[in-house]
């Protein structure tokens, strides 16, 4: 196909900010948060089956501030796109393209993204 | 391996349906063994069940991200260079980190 000619959808710049885009962009960015935070799961596995003595410094970085921080974030992160991916399956089976319903099940979403992962923090 | 556009939708989505009750149990069963010692996460893989579990969990997450990314980087990447090679480097990723896994669960539970 001609590159010049090939059809493409306005990028996102022109578009006026809403509440639905920001939870679109948002479910992206999880994506890819969530791509990264695969890594250190595949990495947490090669220091668990390289010894007990290796696995501790690992663990000694994942209970630190940092570490913390960053597995607060990967568990928020897997909440929001699991959740909003619910959401997304939703709407590929027909469901849920009212305006008001759309945007109730955005800010339920967001709130239980939240809720999941205090609770699942507070029980570790 | 080079889908159409059609199936790669639907493998999106058989992907996605698959990983929540595989996320669900991650979140839940997985993040507990963070903060434990050495010897229960390796008791947690030889239980035969978390450990095909976990391994079914890396596989399927790297066919759903290699997808996803893909969209991701032909929505945003307009450079074909570019795009070719995050693509490769994605595809790459999608490959060893599984396989990285794979066979460090089997390391661990043959040791």
């Amino acid at each position: 196909m001609n590159k010049e000619t090939a059809p493409l959808s306005p990028h996102i710049q022109i578009y006026k900010w809403q509440f639905s885009s920001l939870l679109s962009i948002t479910h992206r960015m999880t994506a890819v948060i969530n791509i990264i935070a695969f890594g250190l799961i595949i990495l947490w596995v090669v220091f668990l089956s390289l010894g007990p003595e290796l696995f501790i410094i690992f663990q000694n970085f994942l209970s630190s501030f940092i570490g913390k921080f960053l597995l607060i974030g990967f568990t928020w992160s897997f909440c929001y796109h699991l959740l909003n991916g619910i959401r997304h399956l939703a709407w590929d089976f027909g469901y849920g393209y009212e305006m008001k319903t759309a945007n109730i099940s955005g800010a339920a979403v967001l709130l239980l993204s939240f809720i999941f992962t205090t609770l699942i923090w507070v029980t570790i | 391996m080079i889908l159409s556009p059609v199936k790669k939708w639907k493998l999106q989505r058989l992907t996605a349906i698959i990983l929540i009750p595989l996320l669900v149990w991650f979140l839940y069963s997985f993040l507990i063994l963070v903060y434990k010692d050495y010897s229960s996460a390796i008791d947690f893989f030889d239980n035969k069940l978390n450990s095909i579990l976990f391994l079914f969990f890396i596989v399927f997450v790297a066919l759903h991200s290699k997808i996803g990314v893909g969209e991701i980087i032909e929505d945003y990447i307009h450079s074909p260079s570019l795009k070719k090679f995050l693509n490769t480097v994605a595809l790459i990723y999608s490959i060893l980190m599984p396989l990285i896994g794979i066979i460090s669960v089997f390391y661990i539970i043959i040791v």
